[in-house]
C-alpha cells in the first residue's frame, strides 16, 4: 500500500501488491536497481514500512555536489531522497508521534542521484539485519522526520560515488563519522574535505580519485587529530589477527586493508567454547574470535568477515587471511600500543618476584586466559560497584586512586571461569607510559594480593604497595567498550 | 603535597611496600628493563616496517 504516492512524503507499506520493485518505481529517479538490490538484501527481513522523504538536502552529498558534480556539463540533481525504515506498518498519523514509532525505527538511507552507486549516508540499527549479531562499537544519531525526533544507534555507512570517493575515502568517512557522532572532540568531516586532506601528499590529481595508499589514509587520520598505528601481516605474522581483535575489543574501529580494498572493522563475533586441547600456561581471549563485523562500501552495512568464508548471505567476500594490514586510529594520549602492553603483561606475569606463580596459588592452579583492552578510567570506574572487583579493598583502591585518562587492562581468568565471563584479577597499566619503564604500573590484582602504585597516582616517585586480600571471589569481566547485539 | 594521602580513608592496616628494601626495588627495575627492552625494540622495528610497507599498499 502506498499512502500519498505523489506527495513529498509517500508512505510505502509492504504487502501483496507492494514489494521492492514497486518501491524502486516510487523512489525514482534517485534509486536504481543496484541500490534497491542492496537495500533489499540488508532490510527485507525486518522492514514493513518505508517512508520516502523527497527533496532531502544531504550535507555529505551537497559537499561533493558543490565541489565536484556541479562542475560537470550535465549536472545531477543537488537534492536527495531519504528513506526511513520501520519494522512495523506505520500510518501517516502514527509517524507524527515519536513514541508511536521509535521502537520500530530501523534507521535511514540517503539515496543520491549518483551512478553507479546511489547509496549515500546510511545509519541502520544492527538489529535491522536479522542474521548479524556480535559485539560492536556503535554511535548514536538523532534525526528529525517532519519535526519528529527519532534516535538511531548503529555504525555509519556510505558507498563510494566513484568520483570524489572510492573505497579509501568511503572507509575514512565511515570511521570519521563514527568519531564525530560519538565524541565532540572530533569534527564532522565531509567527503570532499576528506579527499582534499591528502592533497599535500599526493602525486597527481586528488579527484576524480583513483584511490589512496594506506599511508595516505594514516596521514589523513593524523591530520584529523589521531595518533594512528599501522600493522601488516607480514611484519606481525603470529599476532596480526590477535592485535586487530585487541583494538576492536578496546572499542577502536580500525581500517582493515586487503590486497586492493579497505573496510572498517568495528565489531567481533566470538564463540566462548572450551578449546580442545586446552592451551598451555597463558592464552588470550582472541582465541574465541571467529569473525569481525565490518562495513564494506561496496556491499551493505554489517558484513560478517569470518576466519574462513562459508558463503552465507550476510558474509563479507573476504576472510581473515586476506587482511594484509590495518590502521588503528588511537587517541592522541594513547602512547603505548597493544603489542607493547602485551609484552609488559607477559613479562610481569612471568617474573619470579611479582608473577602469578610467585604470588597467587589460585591463579597457579591452571592455565590462564588473558583479555587485553584499552578503556578510559572514567568508564572503568563507573562499573566498579556493579562488578565488585572480587574484593572490597580492590574496589575502594581503584575508586580512590587518581588514574590516567586511558588505561590498558589485562583481565586474568581461568578457562572455565572465562567461558562464563568471570575473572580473577587484572593488571592496569598507564597507556601514556613508555613500555620500557616499569613506572607504568598502576595495579596488579591477583586473588590473594593487590599491588598498586600509590606514588605515580599522585605524580610522585613510584611507590608499589601491597594490600593482602582475603576471601576474594570471581567477578564479571568488564563490558562497556562494545555493545552486544543478539539475534 | 609531599605526604602520601590515604588511599582508603580510615584504613586500620596500612599497605606494605612490595619490596623489602630499596636494593630489591632497584633490582626489579633493572631486570625488568633489561628483559623487556630488546623485545620492545623488535616490536618497534616491526611497526616501522609496517609503516614502510603501507607506502606501497594501494586502495582503490
Amino acid at each position: 500500500m502506498i499512502d500519498g504516492p505523489n506527495s513529498l512524503l509517500p508512505i510505502f507499506t509492504f504487502d501483496a501488491t507492494c514489494g521492492w520493485d514497486e518501491l524502486l518505481q516510487l523512489a525514482q529517479p534517485e534509486l536504481d536497481s543496484g541500490g534497491v538490490g542492496r537495500l533489499m538484501q540488508a532490510l527485507s527481513q525486518k522492514t514493513k514500512t518505508v517512508v520516502l522523504e523527497r527533496h532531502y538536502i544531504d550535507k555529505d552529498y551537497r559537499d561533493t555536489f558543490s565541489n565536484f558534480h556541479s562542475k560537470r556539463f550535465s549536472t545531477p540533481d543537488s537534492r536527495c531522497l531519504r528513506l526511513h525504515f520501520f519494522s512495523k506498518a506505520a500510518t501517516r498519523e502514527e509517524i507524527r508521534h515519536a513514541e508511536n514509532i521509535q521502537a520500530d525505527y530501523l534507521g535511514y538511507a540517503i539515496i543520491r542521484p549518483t551512478r553507479p552507486n546511489c547509496l549515500g549516508r546510511t545509519l541502520l540499527k544492527p538489529e535491522s539485519r536479522r542474521a548479524v549479531c556480535g559485539s560492536m562499537r556503535l554511535c548514536d544519531e538523532t534525526i528529525t522526520l517532519q519535526g519528529v525526533e527519532l534516535r538511531v544507534r548503529g555504525f555509519p555507512f556510505i558507498s563510494q560515488d566513484a568520483d570524489v570517493t572510492v573505497c579509501a575515502q568511503s572507509a575514512l568517512w565511515m570511521l570519521m563519522r563514527y568519531y564525530s557522532n560519538r565524541y565532540p572532540l572530533y569534527r564532522e568531516i565531509f567527503p570532499y574535505q576528506l579527499a582534499k586532506l591528502t592533497e599535500d601528499y599526493s602525486l597527481g590529481r586528488v579527484y576524480p580519485s583513483s584511490g589512496l595508499y594506506v599511508w595516505q589514509m594514516t596521514e589523513a587520520l593524523r591530520r584529523l587529530g589521531f595518533s594512528p598505528v599501522t600493522y601488516t601481516r607480514d611484519n606481525f605474522p603470529n599476532d596480526f589477527d590477535h592485535l586487530l581483535y585487541t583494538y576492536i575489543e578496546s572499542g577502536i574501529p580500525v581500517l582493515a586493508a586487503t590486497k586492493r580494498h579497505v573496510v572498517v572493522a568495528f565489531g567481533h563475533k566470538s564463540d566462548y567454547v572450551q578449546p580442545n586441547p586446552l592451551p598451555n600456561d597463558i592464552s588470550f581471549s582472541s582465541q574465541f574470535n571467529h569473525a569481525l563485523v565490518v562495513n564494506d562500501d561496496n556491499r551493505i552495512p554489517y558484513q560478517v568477515l569470518r576466519d574462513k568464508k562459508q558463503g552465507a548471505n550476510e558474509e563479507s567476500r573476504f576472510e581473515f587471511g586476506e587482511i594484509e594490514s590495518f590502521v588503528a586510529p588511537l587517541a592522541e594520549k594513547i602512547f603505548l600500543p597493544a603489542e607493547s602492553f602485551q609484552k609488559v603483561v607477559t613479562t610481569i606475569l612471568d617474573r619470579g618476584d611479582v608473577g602469578y606463580k610467585a604470588l597467587s596459588a589460585t591463579l597457579s592452579a591452571g592455565p590462564l586466559v588473558l583479555r587485553l583492552f584499552l578503556t578510559t578510567a572514567r568508564s572503568f570506574k563507573k562499573q566498579l560497584t556493579e562488578r565488585g572487583m572480587g574484593n572490597a579493598i580492590v574496589e575502594q583502591v581503584y575508586r580512590n586512586l587518581p588514574l590516567p585518562h586511558f588505561v590498558w587492562v589485562c583481565e586474568i581468568s581461568h578457562m572455565a571461569d572465562y567461558l562464563t565471563h568471570l575473572v580473577h584479577g587484572e593488571i592496569l597499566w598507564d597507556a601514556t607510559r613508555n613500555a620500557s619503564e616499569p613506572d607504568g604500573w598502576i595495579a596488579l590484582h591477583y586473588p590473594e594480593v593487590l599491588v598498586a602504585d600509590v606514588g605515580s597516582a599522585l605524580n610522585q616517585r613510584q611507590k608499589l604497595k601491597k594490600y593482602p586480600l582475603q576471601n576474594s571471589k570471581t567477578y564479571p569481566l568488564y563490558r562497556s567498550n562494545l555493545t552486544d547485539i543478539q539475534l | 603535597m609531599k605526604e602520601l594521602l590515604e588511599v582508603i580513608p580510615g584504613q586500620k592496616e596500612m599497605p606494605l611496600p612490595l619490596f623489602d628494601s630499596e636494593r630489591d626495588y632497584q633490582e626489579f627495575r633493572r631486570s625488568y628493563t633489561e628483559k623487556i627492552t630488546p623485545e620492545l625494540e623488535d616490536l618497534r622495528e616491526a611497526r616501522r616496517q609496517s609503516e614502510e610497507q603501507s607506502k606501497k599498499h594501494w586502495m582503490c
